[in-house]
């Protein structure tokens, strides 16, 4: 059957699916991706609290809206910024993102 | 639901999940890596309905079906191979990237199972959507405005990064085309 | 009022010099500052005059409380009367000077020089103390130098200023013993303090008397004062006839007390020798101006005589009596050499034709010196020939030959001004303030004769000694003196060369100081070179030495050093700089790993 301990080790391999993703590819819109899915494993981890520890709790659902709104905001924003990067060096890699080097 | 309902929507979508989830970051192909993560986060959004959160499973649906394809749109505009027909690596450091994730991921699900988590007793149902509601427009009202606010700065600032002329937009190279970001 | 009066008198010149140095000195401005800058001493006479006789009036302030030293000034009749000789001959040779010199610096800088010169002689004979005096002492020898260098064109006069500045500055050197000395034995250096006992008081006296003879261009210091003849004319007629040189005598006057005994024994024999032998130097000069230098030299020791004798009174009224005289000569000797460009003789002959007002002043003046009745000088020589025929009969001889000498040195160059035929014009630039000057030194030569015995009643001195018998003898020898000339007018050579060259006393000294001063420099050079040189350029290759194995050891080891830490921590800083890649993911990984690690920490410290 399911339990809390279950759902937050789900949770946990679809981080680390999402942070494979975030250092592993190459391409800004994918490392995006990433961040979106390591967000939707701590959706899954909140909604696994708030289904076996404090199911009565409605600020348990609100933290997830707030994350919601999180994801949102994170993925329109860091789209204007790969869309302001690609005009300014014609390129969404990161690998060729290197104006900070020292 | 009952438990067992729970467990049969929870286990087939959780399994799908993580591995539409892996796919995301395997298929070469960006417009399916888009619709694969669309599929992934859908498929929380069962699991939210599996753990009876019936509100935000389905927003959750609701918001992936409009974002995904959106990003499908900034996906197809901005890779070098959005069909995936090229072969090309989209991945850097792979073995070090899968390293990291994979002991961090080993880590924290250690972590969840081995920790004697408070467990009350399960059967009682989450609040409904009128409690969510109530909290929304009650308790948390400044902490949902602020969200609220967050969104519409988010807004503003992502159209004033995107706009041409914008942050990168001054100094740029002459000749530029200047429909390319849409 | 009158300490007010005190310091106008020596401010008043000064500041005048001031302005004058830096204005355009019209002839009209030089008079009035003069005027201005005398005005002080003869309010002074007046006041002094007023007061029943030996009026004093102290100015002073404390220089020095703890050694009791005071500077200031002071008014009795000695220095009224002092003053105003010199505010008054002053203002006649600065309105002589407007038109000696030609408009343009070199007048500014002269008239600036008399004014200063005014206020420096003003301070020495209104100090009231000997260190006041010294102050002012060394002023007017430095102004002197100054007036005598002023004719810069002149290749003579640069050296003539050095040599009257060396020989009145080493003469100096006898003041400043003789102050000393003094300060040591009575701890005051007031004009009124007692002469010490013993070695003491011996070098007060020698260290007075021969700041005097230095001062006053007695022999053997008196070539000086022929080479100072390089000179400008009214600078001459200021400085070294009728004020500066008399700086000596009134030294000596205002000592008098001090000197009594033995010490002004030496001041007559000084005098008398000296008025014998720079007569004969006159009479053997072939320049006008060099022998008026030679008359003054005598005429000083005529004083020197008159005081050792005959007491203050007698040298401050041949003082007084003289300066108009030969102050008077001068500015006509100035005028004759504006007019024929020379002051030699042969270059003057017949010059009194063509200028029969200067020639006339120049006569007068000169029998005013020559002591002929009945000048200035003929009344106050005669107490000099009375007082010395009291004192001693070497004096009264030495005196009376100098009275003849005078009238003969005298007689000499008027000769030649009188024959001859006239050759060219009068120059008429500036000759009218030269003659105004000119004719008020003969107003003085004429009338100065009578000032004699108020003169004694202002210093409170005993009554004159002359007596008709000094003044015949005085008329005999300038009977004979002139008759001398008339008769044998060219003296044997030998002799007058001796007299010409003033006794070689120039070689004598570079015999006795100059060579062994040389020598010891010859001397000490050696030492310098061979010596402390080779000890310091010894010193300087050892430091060399030491500071080249300090270069090594810096270089080889230190430097060494700290090059490989620089050079490691550059590497080290070159490692560390490859983290900082640029590329977000790699900065996202470490900030992952960096937080599990964190993270485990917190876990480990939670368990334990």
């Amino acid at each position: 059957m399911v339990s809390l301990p279950i759902v937050l080790a789900f949770g946990a391999v679809l981080f680390g699916i999402g942070l494979y993703g975030v250092l592993g590819q190459t391409n800004a819109i994918m490392v995006i991706m990433g961040v979106e899915l390591m967000l939707g494993a701590s959706m899954v981890n909140a909604v696994g609290f708030l289904r076996y520890s404090h199911p009565e709790a409605t600020s348990g659902s609100f933290f997830v809206l707030v994350v919601f709104t999180l994801m949102a905001v994170e993925a329109a924003v860091g789209f204007a910024l790969v869309v302001s990067v690609f005009r300014h060096s014609r390129t969404a890699e990161v690998d060729d993102l290197t104006e900070l080097k020292g | 639901m009952s438990e067992l309902a729970t467990a049969l929507v929870f286990w087939p979508a959780a399994i799908l999940m993580v591995v539409t989830g892996l796919f995301v970051f395997i298929t070469p192909s960006m417009a399916r890596a888009g619709l694969l993560l669309l599929a992934s986060l859908a498929f929380a959004g069962l699991i939210f309905l599996a753990l009876a959160s019936e509100f935000l499973g389905l927003l959750m649906l609701l918001m992936m079906s409009g974002e995904m394809v959106i990003m499908v749109f900034f996906m197809i505009m901005f890779m070098p191979d959005p069909g995936g027909l090229m072969g090309m690596d989209m991945v850097h450091e792979k073995r070090r990237s899968a390293t990291v994730a994979a002991s961090i991921g080993v880590a924290l699900a250690v972590v969840a199972i081995l920790t004697d988590w408070p467990v009350r007793l399960a059967g009682t149902d989450a609040p409904d959507v009128r409690a969510i509601g109530f909290e929304v427009m009650g308790r948390s009202m400044v902490t949902f405005l602020f969200a609220a606010m967050t969104i519409l700065f988010a807004m503003v600032g992502g159209v004033l990064l995107a706009k041409y002329g914008g942050r990168f937009g001054l100094g740029a190279p002459s000749g530029e085309d200047r429909g390319g970001a849409g | 009022m009158t300490a007010a009066l005190l310091w106008l008198a020596l401010a008043l010149p000064a500041v005048a010099a001031s302005l004058v140095r830096f204005s355009r000195v019209d002839p009209r401005t030089a008079v009035a500052a003069s005027l201005l800058a005398a005005a002080p001493s003869w309010l002074l006479l007046i006041l002094a005059a007023g007061g029943t006789g030996g009026t004093e009036a102290d100015s002073s302030f404390v220089w020095l409380p703890a050694a009791g030293l005071e500077v200031g000034l002071q008014l009795d009749g000695l220095s009224a009367a002092m003053a105003a000789t010199v505010a008054a001959t002053g203002v006649v040779v600065i309105v002589y000077a407007v038109g000696y010199f030609e408009a343009g610096e070199r007048r500014r800088s002269a008239i600036t020089g008399l004014l200063a010169f005014l206020a420096a002689m003003q301070g020495l004979v209104l100090a009231d103390g000997y260190l006041t005096m010294l102050i002012f002492w060394e002023l007017v020898g430095a102004a002197s130098f100054r007036m005598i260098a002023l004719s810069r064109d002149d290749p003579a006069a640069p050296p003539a200023a050095v040599r009257a500045f060396l020989t009145t500055r080493s003469a100096d050197l006898g003041f400043y013993v003789a102050v000393l000395a003094l300060f040591t034995a009575s701890g005051t250096l007031d004009f009124t303090s007692e002469r010490p006992e013993g070695l003491l008081g011996a070098a007060v006296a020698a260290g007075l008397i021969l700041a005097a003879v230095g001062k006053s261009a007695q022999i053997p210091l008196q070539t000086w004062l022929s080479a100072a003849m390089a000179g400008p004319t009214p600078v001459s007629a200021l400085l070294h006839s009728a004020t500066m040189v008399a700086a000596g005598v009134y030294l000596l006057i205002r000592s008098y007390d001090l000197l009594a005994g033995l010490p002004l024994e030496i001041v007559g024999w000084v005098g008398a020798v000296t008025a014998v032998l720079a007569a004969g130097i006159a009479l053997a000069q072939k320049d006008l101006k060099r022998i008026l230098a030679g008359s003054t030299t005598s005429q000083l020791g005529l004083m020197f005589v008159g005081l050792a004798a005959g007491g203050p009174a007698v040298a401050l009224f041949q003082l007084v009596a003289h300066a108009a005289g030969k102050a008077g000569l001068f500015l006509a000797a100035g005028i004759f050499q504006h007019n024929r460009g020379t002051t030699s003789l042969s270059g003057l002959r017949g010059a009194g034709r063509e200028d029969p007002f200067a020639l006339a002043g120049f006569t007068i003046c000169a029998l005013s010196i020559a002591a002929v009745p009945p000048m200035a000088v003929f009344w106050s020589k005669e107490h000099i020939v009375a007082s010395a025929e009291k004192a001693s009969e070497f004096w009264f001889v030495l005196v009376l030959v100098a009275g003849a000498g005078a009238a003969a040195y005298l007689l000499r160059p008027l000769l030649v001004l009188w024959r001859g035929e006239r050759s060219g014009e009068i120059a008429s630039s500036g000759r009218r303030p030269m003659l105004a000057g000119l004719m008020l030194m003969v107003t003085g030569s004429l009338a100065l004769g009578l000032v004699g015995e108020p003169l004694a009643a202002l210093i409170a001195a005993p009554e004159l000694p002359g007596s008709r018998l000094s003044l015949l003898f005085s008329l005999g020898a300038v009977a004979f003196g002139s008759l001398a000339v008339l008769i044998h007018r060219r003296p044997p050579l030998r002799v007058s060369e001796a007299f010409r060259t003033q006794f070689r006393i120039d070689d004598g000294i570079g015999l006795l100081i100059r060579r062994p001063l040389f020598a010891t420099a010859r001397g000490l050079d050696f030492v310098d070179r061979y010596w402390i040189d080779a000890a310091v350029d010894g010193i300087g290759r050892g430091t060399l030495v030491a500071a080249r194995a300090q270069q090594w050891i810096d270089r080889r080891i230190i430097d060494a050093t700290v090059d490989g830490l620089a050079r490691r921590v550059g590497r080290g800083g070159d490692e560390l700089g490859r983290v900082q890649s640029g590329l977000l993911y790699e900065y996202f990984r470490d900030a992952v790993i960096g937080a599990a690690a964190i993270a485990f920490l917190i876990i480990v410290a939670a368990l334990l």
